[in-house]
């Protein structure tokens, strides 16, 4: 893909941008994050444009904090959730708000309806939830990717008193309930909020003369074109995902390998297993919601640059507190860039640093000097210790079948890469906390951007065929239709392989290198009584995340 | 946003999607299938205070000292055995250890019909999970009383000849009358062998017994044998086959059934047995089962084929139900003096038995020779063969054996010849170790 990649990621303090083209970083700024989101946004963008031909701009990519910041502060548009259950656990205990509604209808494991879908009562809760003002709905059925159709009947109930519908089955084709409840019900509650946003965007672009399209990064490290962006919730937690892409991007990832984007209030981690960074298994955790939301794995650990250092029972400790910036850059608290401005790896108010760290030296009765080094050793020590919690995280997965117990894979990284702005200076200390080689790639103060500028469209779909029923489902691709008895498993490739595409094709412009992964087939009996009257296939397909081309 | 169990739960969930007895067989890979998506839909393992744990692998240590194996044990061990007793080892861990209040151990194949000496696979089982979890326990944690309750449809045969002289284990089988369900054993008068007098409960219940019956039972026999016993640990080996759309077995129990028993009974683990309605019984009932431990609303737990008119059951039934709780509940609080007849002038008991293996096609013959003793489980001496010719001799030391005990055990050890038995163990409890004698030539 030949043209200039904008990559802008809206971070806590910064906003970074990077302009890239065939692999080299033409432009980086670094601009201070706003309030208003689109104001940063637009900063960094005219400074990243300077010089550049925005007609020859390709693809402009944002990473913002948008979408994360109204779940955390509660601004997301008031949403009425409508579910059916069926048995199992009480739909009440399920209930995120006051605007939650069961209708009476239910599917079964198979995707089977044992209970008919209530349409007077459907009809009655929606004209409850359109009186009392609400504009958005969430709808989630339990097993509804099995058979959408209760799904699919509430949305055309609910007609066009609605402005937006979020079907719980199209946002993910896993299985779990209360987070596809919880992921329809962002999808609906941000949809408004995005769309606002997105057309100032659009229209700053315009503004700018740049034709090229605007795509938004996902939790997955995914991008996804702004206009067919369907659930808003997946652009929350892009900011890790953009580091561990920016990552990828900047250095040669082919063993097992850990990433660090050592930032200000946090070190984030992530993990490499195969050239693909880690994905979480259920979804992404976003502010108080579980969800299906696919998004890598990534872990953070509350010790960065400006965490909070002091002196515990002769102890150093470093975090999780944060009190504003760093002494030397006028706060009131020493932190571990203090230690670093001490000791020449930074830039800021040496005295102010020497002020701050004169308490905690004394009380370790050493010189200033000394305490910085022991607080930069203290912070990798925390480091370190955030890097074997996830490792043991993932290398704990549970799996399910025998031959997965007993020769499964763990994982054993070789070798560590750092990013973020005081990466290269805290790198020995890291080196010698955790036992294994630390590389600091070029351009590591901007990784993130890097990240968003050259993340390719990834995409995921489910596909099930029970043959002893006789269905097809691929709900992500809206695909639920009737089979022949006979289909076999390898049609069922076939049909996630062009699902899978299709998703992507819908996303924005596909990497004609990006191979499809056909991943967790499963096929088993379907026996019933004692006979044998089907099977059932399962498989996941996907384009893997990843990245348009390397950056030197 | 997330919901939070009011009774820390661990959860061990191991469906061993690549493994079955045979393809057709009722113990086959899809067993779980459905009761994975079932559980994964409810985002039962998302539940704050609900922990899924892997299972460990059992060592063959943990399995030594439970099973005699003839030839030997390695014949008969699959991985797919120390996976499923490693399982339940790391439920009851887990609840031992502090990490949760209870667990369940979701994990197959099943155990309750493996008995003391394998010769071969019987009804379904190889390897007795509860038994080589209750031992590790034992061994890592100290000498625990430890009580199973098993709710199977099948009488826990196997379970029950393990504990049938361990004053230290209160065996409990629930289940469908063995004159009408294989292995068609486990009456009243199975009291428990004479040093352990009382100490082996059956509760045979006539086909067709409601929820009702079920927790008749419980409330009026097994909660009041808990309460006067005092175990230190509450198994529930928790079959699933007496559901009433369950293919292989008659009874009419339902999974609010199964809930209620499961928050009755408060079991510190439980472990699955087994249970062959796979996609209309085993989802609703181990979701009720899960919910129940974490101390969740389960009235939302209906089955889809639930009707309240297909489950009632009759009055000769229940009377003779209430009836049965009345007689055994009594008998136990006798036990002691019941036990001082049996055994009144007799210092050995002598039994001999003969037990089929239904997925072998074998037929073993038992002779049990148990020292009567008032101060430990007593030495025990079994010979065991399904060909003469290949006659096996185990000598069990109780774990708390006395003195006496391990003379006579020890002498019985010593004096037996590799030209009269093809194996001769001695299996010394109190020091978690076998010796063997084995005949040259295998
Ligand atoms: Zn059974
Ligand atoms: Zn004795």
């Amino acid at each position: 893909m030949r043209g200039i990649f904008l990559g802008i990621d809206v971070g806590g303090t910064h906003t970074d941008g990077v302009a890239v083209e065939e692999g080299r970083v033409l432009h980086k700024v670094k601009v201070p994050t706003h309030a208003d989101l689109r104001e940063c946004t637009l900063d960094a963008l005219e400074e990243l444009l300077d010089g550049i031909n925005p007609r020859a701009v390709r693809r402009v990519v944002l990473s913002t904090t948008l979408v994360t910041n109204a779940v955390v502060q509660g601004d997301l548009e008031p949403t009425g959730t409508l579910v059916t259950a069926g048995p199992g656990i009480s739909p009440r205990l399920l209930a995120l708000d006051d605007r939650f509604r069961v209708v009476p209808g239910a599917v079964d494991h198979r995707g089977r309806e044992i209970v008919p879908l209530d349409e007077e009562a459907a009809r009655r809760l929606l004209d409850e939830l359109a009186a009392a003002g609400i504009r958005v709905l969430a709808v989630a059925g339990k097993f509804s990717t099995r058979n959408p159709t209760h799904e699919r009947r509430l949305a055309e109930l609910a007609g066009d008193r609605f402005d937006f519908v979020a079907l719980g089955h199209q946002l993910a084709g896993t299985l779990n309930f209360p987070r596809r409840i919880a992921t329809a019900y962002l999808a609906a509650g941000a949809w408004r909020l995005h769309r606002t946003f997105v057309a100032s965007m659009t229209d700053a672009l315009r503004r700018f003369s740049v034709l090229a399209p605007l795509y938004l990064l996902r939790a997955d490290g995914g991008t996804h074109a702004a206009r067919t962006l369907a659930n808003p919730a997946e652009t929350a937690l892009s900011g890790p995902a953009a580091s561990a892409l920016g990552t990828l991007a900047l250095d040669t990832v082919a063993a097992e390998t850990v990433g660090l984007d050592i930032g200000g209030t946090t070190t984030d981690i992530c993990l490499f297993s195969a050239g693909a960074p880690l994905l979480e298994p259920q979804g992404a955790t976003i502010g108080p919601y579980l969800t299906q939301i696919r998004a890598l794995f990534t872990r953070s650990a509350p010790a960065g640059g400006d965490s909070w250092v002091r002196v515990e029972e002769g102890e150093i400790r470093v975090g999780p507190r944060r009190f504003g910036p760093p002494a030397a850059l006028g706060g009131t608290h020493p932190t571990p860039t203090d230690a670093l401005v001490v000791l020449g790896r930074a830039v800021g108010n040496r005295q102010r640093a020497l002020e701050a760290l004169a308490p905690l030296a004394n009380e370790l009765g050493t010189l200033p000097e000394e305490a910085a080094r022991r607080i930069l050793q203290a912070w990798a020590v925390e480091i370190a210790g955030a890097v074997r919690r996830t490792l043991d995280e993932v290398n704990a997965r549970p799996v399910y079948t025998l031959h997965e117990l007993l020769e499964g894979h763990r994982v054993r990284p070789a070798r560590i890469l750092a990013v973020g702005g005081p990466a290269r200076a805290i790198a020995p200390y890291v080196e010698e906390a955790i036992g294994l080689p630390v590389t600091v790639p070029n351009h590591f103060d901007v990784a993130n951007a890097v990240g968003a500028a050259v993340a390719r469209v990834n995409a995921e779909v489910h596909a099930v065929a029970d043959t002893a029923r006789g269905y097809l489902s691929i709900p992500e691709a809206g695909v639920y239709e009737e089979i022949p008895a006979s289909f076999p498993l390898a049609d069922l490739q076939t049909r996630a392989t062009e699902a899978v595409l299709a998703a992507a094709r819908s996303k924005g412009e596909l990497d004609p290198a990006a191979p499809v992964d056909i991943a967790d087939v499963e096929s088993f009996n379907v026996i019933e009584g004692f006979a044998t009257v089907g099977r059932i296939h399962r498989l996941r397909a996907q384009i893997r995340p990843g990245i348009l081309s390397r950056v030197d | 946003m997330r919901l939070r169990a009011p009774q820390r739960t661990g959860v061990v969930f191991f469906p061993a999607f690549d493994w079955a007895i045979d393809p057709t067989h009722p113990e086959r890979e899809e067993r779980l299938l459905y009761t994975r998506d079932q559980i994964f839909e409810e985002g039962l393992l998302d539940i704050e205070g609900v922990v899924e744990y892997p299972p460990r692998v059992a060592e063959m240590a943990d399995v030594e000292r439970v099973h005699t194996g003839v030839p030997d044990l390695e014949t008969h061990t699959s991985p797919s055995h120390l996976v499923s007793a490693g399982g339940a080892i790391e439920a009851a861990r887990r609840v031992l250890d502090g990490d949760v209040e209870r667990a369940f151990a979701l994990v197959r194949p099943p155990g309750h019909h493996a008995r003391r000496v394998v010769h071969g696979l019987r009804g379904f089982c190889v390897i007795n999970i509860e038994a080589v979890m209750i031992e590790h326990l034992r061994r890592h944690y100290g000498g625990l009383r430890v009580a199973v309750v098993d709710t199977d449809c099948h009488h826990g045969d196997g379970t029950q000849d393990i504990y049938w002289h361990d004053p230290d284990t209160l065996f409990i089988s629930i289940h469908q009358d063995g004159r009408t369900l294989y292995p068609g054993s486990g009456f009243p008068d199975e009291f428990g062998g004479p040093n352990a007098f009382g100490t082996t409960l059956n509760i045979p219940l006539p086909p067709g017994t409601t929820d009702d019956g079920l927790l008749h039972v419980l409330d009026h026999l097994v909660l009041p044998v808990l309460e006067e016993w005092k175990p230190d640990l509450v198994v529930n080996s928790a079959g699933q086959d007496n559901h009433f759309t369950d293919p292989i077995t008659d009874m009419a129990i339902t999974a609010q059934g199964y809930a209620t028993l499961t928050r009755r009974l408060r079991a510190h683990v439980a472990v699955l047995e087994g249970g062959y309605s796979v996609q209309s019984a085993l989802p609703y009932v181990n979701t009720g089962i899960l919910l129940a431990m974490a101390g969740l609303d389960t009235s939302a737990v209906i089955e889809p084929d639930y009707h309240p008119d297909l489950l009632q059951m009759g009055e000769r039934s229940r009377q003779y139900v209430e009836r049965l709780c009345e007689l055994m509940l009594e008998k136990f609080l006798r036990r002691d003096d019941l036990r001082a007849e049996a055994v009144r002038g007799r210092t050995h008991l002598e039994e001999t038995r003969s037990v089929f293996y239904d997925g072998a096609g074998i037929r073993e013959q038992q002779r049990e020779r148990v020292r009567v003793c008032d101060d430990c489980g007593g030495t025990m001496v079994l010979e065991s063969w399904e060909n003469p010719a290949r006659k096996v001799l185990t000598v069990e030391l109780p774990r708390r054996c006395c003195l006496a005990c391990r003379a006579q055990g020890e002498d019985a050890f010593h004096r037996a010849t590799t030209d009269e038995y093809a194996l001769v163990e001695l299996r010394d409890r109190p020091h978690d170790r076998v010796e063997r004698k084995r005949r040259a030539g295998g």
